[in-house]
């Protein structure tokens, strides 16, 4: 499969491990973060990790929407699925998302009438065949799944259809990434940046990361090559005493990212002034809402929502995850009272969450050999 | 999206379109200009309903970068990974 097979070739995957090796200093602890969790996936899918040698290691960044999701935030979404006549629409992995009473899941099962879509098109195209129901969308992720949204909305109008509506959670990437490089108990030595976010925001947002912070990042794809190829980059930079953004995703990512794309975003959402985040608290300017134009068709203007803030599980230990500061095995509930099947933090529902991807890869307790 | 997806990941028990920051690479079949939708197919050859104002123009035969039912970059025909090469080089000396 193009695009695909030729960055999975295990003899290239060998010699970019061996380069690893040849690049890195012997009796330095390496440690990157990967900032999305499309990566930490290909990283246990793929057992990319265990191509490393022992003194670089992979830390698991905030890039999951669903594991910063906060419990306030789905009781939200319960509550307003269960208003009369509400179809509510969803990703697939945010109905497992625990709230303090349940997830949407259990919602469903208690007579909400929630649908899982695999976008927002799918959820307009359930409002237009449902005249009489009044049909509200989701709306999670990062900069990848918000013009698709804007879209959709911009498409609602167009086409008017009166009966649908979002309930926006769009995050942003740069603000948690300088909330983390701000946090004292966080050292690193570099990024492997996002792949498909920077399709859309281009390379150029990330360039405070060295200008400010002094850490390289490296923009990367998802293919386990690609994985490695930017780990390379960053320790060529370490090695050569540079520290700049670098793109190894050039074959999708444009620097200065999608403009129609970001044009769109600007028209249809603006930013709240503070979005709490799942284990990391209130990061200014890190959410996105509906824009006065399009606050008729915001699902919280419409609908009363209860906007309650919860306080995460007291045994749940996801903040320190999504920081790096502990690995998700050394949660106390990891593959106990958490697991994929009941899970108690986000971070254990979406596969693409460290603590699943840890689970489900069973790549936990385990010593690691060198290269 | 309309059509059965067998190929192209979706949501569910081991993976999530949003949080895997999907991007599948699809060839447009058929462009609907007046309703900005095209009528597109994944690796294996399934039918997929996307939205592609974001890389408009696109015509039949066209690769795109599809994610959540959007089209959120073009793809270059024929493309190599840029330091792949370079990689490609090394293992082969």
């Amino acid at each position: 499969m193009k695009y695909v097979d030729e960055y999975r070739d295990a003899d290239l995957g060998r010699a970019l491990s061996g380069e690893i090796l040849s690049l890195v200093e012997p009796g330095r602890h390496y440690k990157f973060m990967e900032v999305c969790g499309g990566h930490t996936h290909s990283i246990y899918k793929y057992g990319v990790d265990d191509l490393l040698p022992a003194n670089v290691e992979l830390v698991h960044g905030p890039g999951c929407p669903v594991c910063v999701i906060p419990m306030g935030r789905v009781d939200d979404g319960i509550a307003l699925a269960h208003e009369e006549g509400v179809i509510f629409t969803c990703f697939g992995d945010m109905m497992r998302v625990p709230g303090s009473e349940g997830s949407l899941l259990e919602a469903n099962a208690a007579g909400a009438d929630i649908r899982m879509v695999y976008s927002p098109l799918d959820a307009l195209r359930i409002a237009k065949q449902n005249p009489d129901r009044e049909v509200v969308f989701f709306a999670i992720g990062f900069e990848t799944t918000a013009p698709s949204t804007a879209l959709t909305l911009k498409r609602a109008r167009a086409e008017g259809v009166p009966n649908f509506s979002v309930m926006c959670s769009h995050v942003t990437i740069v603000p948690p990434l300088r909330a983390l490089l701000e946090s004292p108990d966080l050292r690193l030595d570099g990024f492997v940046g996002p792949g498909h976010v920077s399709t859309v925001v281009g390379a150029r947002p990330f360039e405070f990361i060295p200008a400010d912070y002094g850490k390289p990042i490296v923009v990367a794809g998802f293919e386990p090559l690609d994985i490695l190829h930017a780990i390379t980059m960053i320790l060529r930079q370490l090695n050569e005493g540079r520290c700049e953004v670098e793109n190894q995703y050039s074959r999708v990512v444009p620097y200065e990212g999608n403009q129609r794309a970001l044009e769109v975003m600007a028209e249809v959402f603006e930013l709240r002034p503070h979005f709490e985040w799942r284990g990391l608290g209130f990061i200014s300017h890190s959410g996105l809402k509906l824009s006065e134009a399009y606050a008729d068709l915001d699902a919280e203007k419409r609908f009363s929502v209860p906007g309650v803030r919860v306080a995460d599980p007291k045994a749940c230990q996801c903040g320190e995850v999504l920081k790096g500061v502990i690995k998700p095995w050394e949660c106390k509930v990891f593959g106990t009272a958490c697991t994929p099947e009941r899970p108690i933090g986000t971070c254990m529902v979406s596969s693409e969450g460290a603590c699943a991807a840890y689970y489900n890869y069973g790549r936990f307790a385990r010593e690691r050999e060198v290269v | 999206m309309i059509a059965d997806r067998p190929t192209v990941p979706t949501c569910d028990e081991y993976h999530c379109i949003t949080c895997g920051d999907d991007g599948d690479p699809m060839t447009v079949v058929r462009v609907d200009e007046d309703r900005g939708l095209a009528l597109c197919a994944d690796e294996a050859g399934a039918r997929h309903t996307v939205e592609t104002a974001l890389v408009e123009p696109v015509s039949p035969g066209d690769r795109i970068l599809v994610h959540a039912g959007t089209a959120i970059a073009a793809l270059a025909a024929d493309v190599d990974l840029l330091t792949a090469g370079e990689t490609k080089a090394r293992a082969n000396a």
